[in-house]
């Protein structure tokens, strides 16, 4: 059974790169292992050693044991191979002219987590994985990747927008029929006679979407589906985990753990002490300048790794108890698969860091 | 960048990646142009960001607060800004209110690609070109624009709508958009972005986008810097030779090398944005310091200039 990895995170964690560098880390514990990346920088597929990555896994050389492939989530291009999939070559060409869908397959809020999702479903079911690892669109929210796939499906379900496109079907309540009357009169012709067209195509295909929202569900609430949160060591946001934690529970999903991206080291001792300093001043002009910015830095850097590792453990603790890998940062960023495996070094299957508080 | 300062603009847009420091950078142009003595409100989209608690506040409360040094600090809704919209374009009566929260119109609203953010615009919008009794009239509104797609689908709203429509009310409000969003003497774009190779990178294919779209960015922000602890590049390798003399002076030479190092790939990168924007008519390219505390005064103390 393909196991999947999924992380989760806001943007600007790292979330990219360390997807990345933890499919490398199953593929060389000798798994078969494909990431779907999103929206990643041209300097990570540089470092995976491909010329680009597109919609199709393209391979890694990883120099074995197992396998790692890549590939880069293309949010139209997905769209378009769910329509010819559960729609009749006639309807399929209609749609995928019509103009409303092309907005709606580009740049719709929520259809970036939506396809993500369509393409985990699509690999899982290709049988050929061992584990699929999942990069999560940047949000604002970690739980926006779960909320943004039911919203898209929620348009795509007749039962809603037949009703707001076709004023002749039958509508209870009082407040809908204001609901509709008002539309009619906000949006003009124009887009619900666009949106008329869609969902007349659409009609015919949302059995399909229906059904596949269920196996969606199916693989995401599934014990094979493991759950990392990524966070940013100096800037890790508390409202945002719990919510992300309540969401997990209301879904009955696992919550593996953190990855706590960009860890400072702490600063070991001894240091010098200022006098010392003072006292060795080698002729450099504004020595006791410099000195006082020298003496500031173990402060600074021990300062921020306490921070740092306060913050974990509240975090840890708020999870209770989840698991934490830490993950040092990387002076001047991974370029290389060298990188990569640096990070790797610091993320499952390895087990997790000892407790922050440890 | 030429002419008018970042903050004498009627609206600023602080866009850039997740991880920037896209909110502080907003919350501090917005203090700064208070400091300033503009009358200055700082946007935020949705519930539940970062942005009131820089300025002072809890994180949840009503949708416009007063926030520190005089800042408005206003959330905007999706449900709000179609509720505005409602009543100020459509004249609808007061009992459409409840109506606009049906779920088939919330459905509607998510189903129509740029609605969310011409909404959200046209709001700010009427904020600031249509003063009415109520409502508050600002100098200058920052809006700290979301991260996804680094903000610019924002920007793109209106022209995603007269994609959908040629006709109707949202068709016309969008035109009022495009209008406001191009107009450069209104409207100001600012990035925020960090002094490293891929921020940096990242931050000039944003400026390729935006240039696709016919807008130009007034300013870059470059975040968290830091300083180099020595000054003059060329006195590094005397001290670390006077600190490997010290009395355990091994660990502080270690830092010294690091946070030189860091500096300097800070420094090379500053280099590059400012290279990319030679020509005069490219963005100003300014830096505001990585703070240990007290960072919302630092930035915007930095950034006073733009006022």
């Amino acid at each position: 059974m393909t196991k999947v990895a999924l992380c989760c995170g806001v943007g600007g964690t790292g979330k990219t790169t360390l997807s990345a560098a933890l499919a490398l880390s199953f593929a060389r514990a000798g798994e078969r292992v494909v990431v779907v990346t999103i929206d990643p920088a041209r300097r990570l597929a540089d470092a995976l050693g491909v010329e680009a990555l597109d919609n199709e896994p393209r391979a890694v050389d990883i120099g074995g044991p197992g396998t790692l492939h890549a590939l880069m989530l293309d949010r139209k291009a997905t769209w378009d191979e769910v329509v010819r999939r559960h729609a009749s070559p006639g309807t399929a060409e209609r749609l995928l002219a019509n103009r409303y869908y092309r907005a709606l397959s580009t740049r719709l809020s929520g259809s970036h987590e939506y396809m993500a999702v369509e393409k985990l479903h699509d690999l899982v079911g290709e049988g050929r994985w061992d584990r699929v690892v999942v990069d999560t669109p940047p949000t604002e929210h970690a739980i926006d990747f779960f909320r943004a796939p039911e919203r898209v499906r929620a348009i795509l379900d007749r039962s809603m927008l037949r009703i707001l496109v076709d004023p002749g079907s039958s509508i209870s309540g009082v407040a809908a029929r204001a609901a509709l009357a008002i539309l009619h009169r906000v949006a003009g012709e124009g887009v619900m006679g666009d949106l008329r067209d869609f969902f007349t195509l659409v009609g015919a295909m949302s059995s399909g979407f229906r059904e596949r929202a269920a196996q969606v569900a199916a693989v995401l609430g599934s014990s094979a589906t493991r759950t990392w949160l990524v966070t940013d060591a100096d800037a890790p946001d508390r409202d945002d985990l719990l919510g992300f934690l309540e969401e997990l529970r209301s879904r009955r999903m696992t919550f593996a753990g953190f990855f706590v991206n960009r860890l400072q080291a702490v600063p070991t001792g001894p240091f010098p002490a200022e006098r010392d300093l003072l006292a060795a001043d080698p002729g450099i002009a504004g020595w006791t300048e410099i000195v006082a910015e020298l003496a500031a830095l173990p402060i600074r850097a021990r300062d921020r790794a306490a921070a740092q590792r306060q913050a974990t453990t509240a975090f840890v603790r708020e999870a209770g108890g989840a698991p934490a890998w830490l993950v040092p940062e990387l002076p001047g960023g991974v370029r290389t698969i060298d990188g990569l495996s640096a990070l790797a070094a610091h993320l499952p299957p390895r087990p997790a860091a000892e407790g922050p508080t440890a | 960048m030429s002419g008018k300062k970042l903050l004498d603009h009627r609206l600023v847009v602080v866009l850039g990646k997740g991880g920037v420091g896209r909110t502080t950078l907003a919350a501090a142009l917005a203090v700064a142009a208070a400091r300033a003595g503009r009358r200055a409100c700082v946007v935020e989209i949705g519930e539940g960001g970062a942005l009131p608690q820089k300025l002072g506040l809890p994180a949840r409360g009503s949708s416009l607060r007063r926030g520190m040094h005089g800042v408005d600090v206003w959330t905007l809704t999706v449900e709000e800004c179609l509720d505005a919209f409602g009543r100020r374009k459509l004249r609808l009566p007061s009992f459409a209110a409840t109506v606009l929260r049906n779920r088939l119109v919330t459905t509607f609203v998510d189903a129509v690609p740029g609605l969310h953010d011409l909404l959200l615009l046209g709001r700010i919008e009427s904020l600031l070109s249509q003063p009415r009794g109520g409502d508050p009239r600002y100098d200058v509104i920052v809006l700290d624009a979301p991260a996804t797609g680094h903000g610019i689908t924002m920007l793109q709203a209106a022209e995603t709508m007269t994609e959908v429509t040629r006709t109707g009310p949202f068709f016309e409000l969008a035109l009022a958009i495009q209008k406001m969003v191009a107009d450069r003497g209104r409207t100001a774009i600012a990035i925020g972005t960090l002094a490293e190779e891929l921020p940096v990178s990242e931050t000039l294919e944003l400026l390729g986008l935006l240039a696709e779209d016919g807008f130009s960015a007034h300013t870059v922000i470059a975040n968290r810097i830091e300083h180099p602890p020595v000054p003059d590049p060329a006195a590094v390798p005397l001290v670390l030779e006077t600190l490997a003399k010290v009395a355990d002076g091994a660990g502080l030479a270690e830092l010294t090398a690091a946070a030189t190092e860091r500096a300097a790939r800070q420094a090379e990168a500053l280099d590059m944005l400012r290279r990319a924007f030679a020509s005069a008519t490219g963005p100003d390219v300014v830096t505001a310091p990585r703070a240990d505390r007290d960072t919302l005064l630092a930035v915007s103390d930095a950034l006073a200039g733009l006022a």
